[in-house]
């Protein structure tokens, strides 16, 4: 295999890595728009690890999945009790925190990053994803995802058949961090460098359109998107130049077409309408008769 | 003293200002069909809401079987026996009726890390036989695979009531079940609530239309502007002055 | 000089408010947020920032092209993102936002180039001293059309029927439409107006460092929802005095700390304000349900 094929292998394989772990808080109906913030705190800790400790990768990876999910759990906790607008301006403001305690962080490099980490090798890639799926494979028929479905579906109902919404939708993040932050690990170790500046705001709408565009309502459509973005540029050259463009483009017809993702059906939740008032606190007449 | 299993006491609710229970207390005995009527704006959606805890009072207190429940959350209180269905409906549209059901059990159910191990205890096998027992209740079993947002809005109306009373409840609150019904709808639904008192269930039914709540009813508590106006038997309750002119407003 | 700085920052705050008011009229209207609305500041600053060091058109002229701009581009967003988006999917409107947010900064980058853009000094000779204060002329013009659009758009919802059919369909759009007014123009007006806003608020920003970045949308975004979060969602009054609150913080951190905690110091200010009061500092808390 061509050095060139193996990074694009390598490249495609993080790409899955990033969606499946995505898709998991995208099932619980949690979007979050800092996700970049996880793989960036996963790839910080394992290249210090790996550069200044000299331990080995795949003991890296685990430290860093593991802080990935600590701070995902953190951060859940705050913004998973509020509505999905809290939920947006906290994990967009939480990305721009960690970029800017980075830059700001000497030992680990600053703004210039860390350099010369290696090792991310496509049998690494492929035990990792292995890993996940089966992970997605039990939890999809197990009560645990289908609680997970309930809550994308009707929080109130939820409420209503005794499901703890919060505590499953931090665990359901806290996971989500964990192998976001593992494949930012594995991200560093392919990509040599890494600066604070990767991790901004297009990485994370790029991992929510891996998982848009393939649908939440299927695990397996979150690799589908995964795939088709990450090709995409390198089947088309010219793409390189209007990536932004297209992936914004991308996002305004999706939402119009298909806000389900190209797999997966429409919903139908007409009873849900009405959770839109629910969207802004004060707003809701929730309670009152009529 | 009478055997109670809730007992709502002094309750207030203000909402920004505007007060929508004024000190109500409502005590529902057990194994008793409690109805709780009034006309539009009367707070009796509000006064379930605070029992089944989707909303704190500003005032008073809420006890199951003597405990004081009041600072608990829906999720906690389902355990303890106090399930609830919605005045608008609310199931999870996009899952099956058997799934919908399923959740309903949640409070029962292993759903830890390890519960992800596809090997099935006794105890989980029980629980899918209970499902399907509620399934076959309600009349469901033949729907069990569709997804519940495709089925007539009365089937609807039973998979919640099947949701709700697959989690073992002790006492189980009503939002307007006859709310959106036909009259053969509604017909049905009087020996089908009497079928759940009769498995021990108590069952609390806040609504609007009188004729369930006098076929049904061993309670009744009259609210009007947030004020317990009557409560007594459905015949003494609705002959009174008092409530022919809260509804009729002469 | 503390009285000099916190001038300063309440100065800053007024652009803020701009913003903040911008975003809060489209979370009234609607209930929820157009994520575009920093890069609709920051092309309407860049078109006034062009014509004012290309043209030397009059600020006026300059300033009035960047109002259009900007309620050209937010009518356009109100269309792609939120028109005939369905009302199903709760994160829908906002990533389609997202996306014309990308969209903007890009074509912006590709047709006018990525360097930053000078604006040049309107009022070079005025200026106002009291004692060891010292105002400078641009930064007066900041806080006259500052104030006069605010009170502009008090008066226009206030005292105007369109005014008031904008109140009426953020307090209940149902009912709005029942009684016959057109609520999705009424909601494209009010697009429409949030976008002038959100040109104000860039093309002033721009005025007071005399340079605007084609970069800089998505910061522009982030400060605004700082600032609603902290007033409270849709709470337009706790917008303005959480708009100076923060844009005298970042000013006294810039001077007396550094420059790099600047946002730093905010996102944590509002991460606590969040923890303590999740309804935010100006707004009445209404239960579990409300915030659900």
């Amino acid at each position: 295999m061509s050095a060139y094929t193996e990074a694009v292998v390598i490249q495609v394989g993080i790409a899955i890595l990033l969606a499946l772990g995505y898709w998991i808080t995208a099932a619980t109906g949690k979007f979050s728009f800092g996700h970049a913030a996880f793989m960036a705190i996963g790839a910080y800790t394992a290249s210090i690890l790996t550069l200044k400790f000299e331990w080995s990768l795949e003991l890296s990876m685990v430290v860093s999945g593991l802080t990935a999910a600590v701070a995902g759990a953190f951060i859940g906790w705050i913004a998973l009790r509020l509505t999905i607008l809290y939920l947006a301006i906290i994990t967009f403001a939480f990305a721009e925190i960690v970029q800017i305690l980075l830059d700001s962080w000497d030992y680990a490099g600053g703004a210039s990053g860390l350099f010369g980490m290696r090792g991310t090798t496509i049998p690494l890639v492929a035990i990792c994803i292995g890993l996940v799926i089966v992970y997605l494979f039990f939890l999809t028929r197990s009560r645990k995802g289908l609680s997970y479905e309930a809550i994308r579906e009707d929080e109130q109902a939820a409420r209503a058949c005794g499901l703890g919404v919060t505590r499953i939708s931090v665990e359901a993040f806290a996971v989500s961090a964990a192998i976001t932050g593992v494949a930012g690990a594995l991200s560093a170790h392919e990509t040599l460098i890494i600066t604070p500046a990767q991790f901004g705001a297009p990485q994370s709408l790029l991992i929510i359109l891996f998982v848009v565009l393939g649908g939440v309502q299927y695990f397996w459509g979150a690799i589908v998107g995964a795939v088709v973005l990450t090709m995409l540029p390198i089947w088309f050259d010219f793409l390189e130049d209007y990536y932004q463009i297209t992936y914004g483009l991308l996002f305004v017809v999706l939402m119009i077409l298909r806000p389900q993702g190209i797999i997966g059906r429409s919903t139908e939740r007409r009873f849900n309408l009405d959770s839109f008032k629910r969207l802004v606190p004060g707003r809701s007449g929730g309670g009152r008769d009529g | 003293m009478a055997d109670l299993t809730l007992r709502a006491l002094d309750i207030t609710k203000q909402f920004l200002g505007v007060t929508a229970l004024a000190e109500v207390t409502l005590e529902v005995e057990r194994g008793s069909i409690h109805g709780v009527v009034g006309p539009n704006g009367a707070g009796k959606t509000t006064l379930l809401n605070v029992m089944s805890g989707f909303l704190p009072p500003t005032d008073g207190v809420v006890e199951l079987d003597g405990r004081d429940i009041t600072r608990l959350s829906p999720q906690k209180r389902v355990p303890l026996g106090v399930t609830r269905t919605f005045q608008n409906l609310r199931l999870f549209g996009g899952l099956t009726v058997r799934e919908n059901v399923l959740l309903g059990q949640h409070s029962h159910a292993r759903t830890g890390f390890l519960s992800l191990w596809p090997l099935r205890t006794a105890a989980d096998k029980e629980l899918d036989r209970e499902a399907d027992h509620a399934l076959r209740i309600f009349g469901l079993t033949d729907y069990r695979k569709r997804r519940a947002a495709t089925l007539p809005y009365g089937l609807q109306k039973q998979v919640e009531i099947a949701r709700a009373v697959s989690a073992k409840p002790k006492l189980l609150l009503m939002d307007e079940p006859a709310a959106g019904m036909t009259a053969k709808e509604r017909l049905d639904l009087v020996p089908r609530i009497r079928a759940l008192r009769d498995e021990g269930i108590t069952v609390v039914i806040v609504e609007h239309d009188m004729d369930v709540i006098a076929t049904v009813c061993d309670v009744v508590t009259v609210l009007n502007f947030g004020r317990k106006l009557i409560e007594g038997t459905p015949a003494d309750a609705l002959a009174s002055d008092q409530v022919r002119t809260a509804y009729l407003g002469t | 000089m503390l009285i000099q700085q916190l001038v300063n920052g309440l100065l800053l705050g007024t652009t803020f408010a701009l913003i903040a008011l911008s975003f809060n009229l489209v979370v009234g209207a609607l209930d929820r947020l157009n994520f575009a609305l920093g890069e609709t500041a920051m092309v309407s600053a860049i078109c006034g920032a062009l014509l004012l060091s290309r043209l030397d058109l009059p600020f006026v002229l300059a300033f009035l092209a960047a109002l259009a701009v900007g309620a050209l581009v937010a009518g356009v967003t109100f269309v792609l993102s939120f028109r005939f988006v369905s009302a199903d999917y709760h994160t829908a409107p906002i990533l389609s936002s997202l996306g014309v947010g990308l969209v903007l900064t890009s074509l912006v980058t590709r047709v006018l180039g990525s360097d930053q853009r000078r604006v040049p000094t309107v009022l070079d000779d005025v200026r106002i001293e009291i004692g060891p204060l010292r105002i400078v002329g641009d930064q007066l013009i900041i806080l006259v059309v500052a104030a006069l659009m605010t009170v502009l758009l008090y008066v226009f919802l206030n005292r105007t029927p369109w005014g008031t059919a904008i109140r009426g369909v953020s307090d209940d759009p149902d009912m709005s439409g029942l009684l016959g007014i057109p609520v999705q123009r009424v909601i494209l007006l009010t697009f429409v107006i949030s976008g002038m806003l959100a040109g104000a608020s860039g093309l002033l920003t721009g005025l007071s460092f005399h340079t605007v970045s084609p970069f800089t949308g998505f910061e522009t975004t982030l400060t605004a929802l700082m600032v609603i979060v902290l007033g409270g969602l849709g709470n337009i009054t706790g917008g303005v005095i959480a708009a100076m609150m923060i844009g005298v913080i970042e000013t006294l951190t810039v001077a007396y700390l550094s420059a790099t905690y600047r946002d730093l110091i905010v996102f944590v200010l509002v991460g606590i304000t969040l923890l303590a009061r999740p309804q935010g500092l100006f707004t009445r808390d209404t239960g579990v349900v409300g915030r659900v």
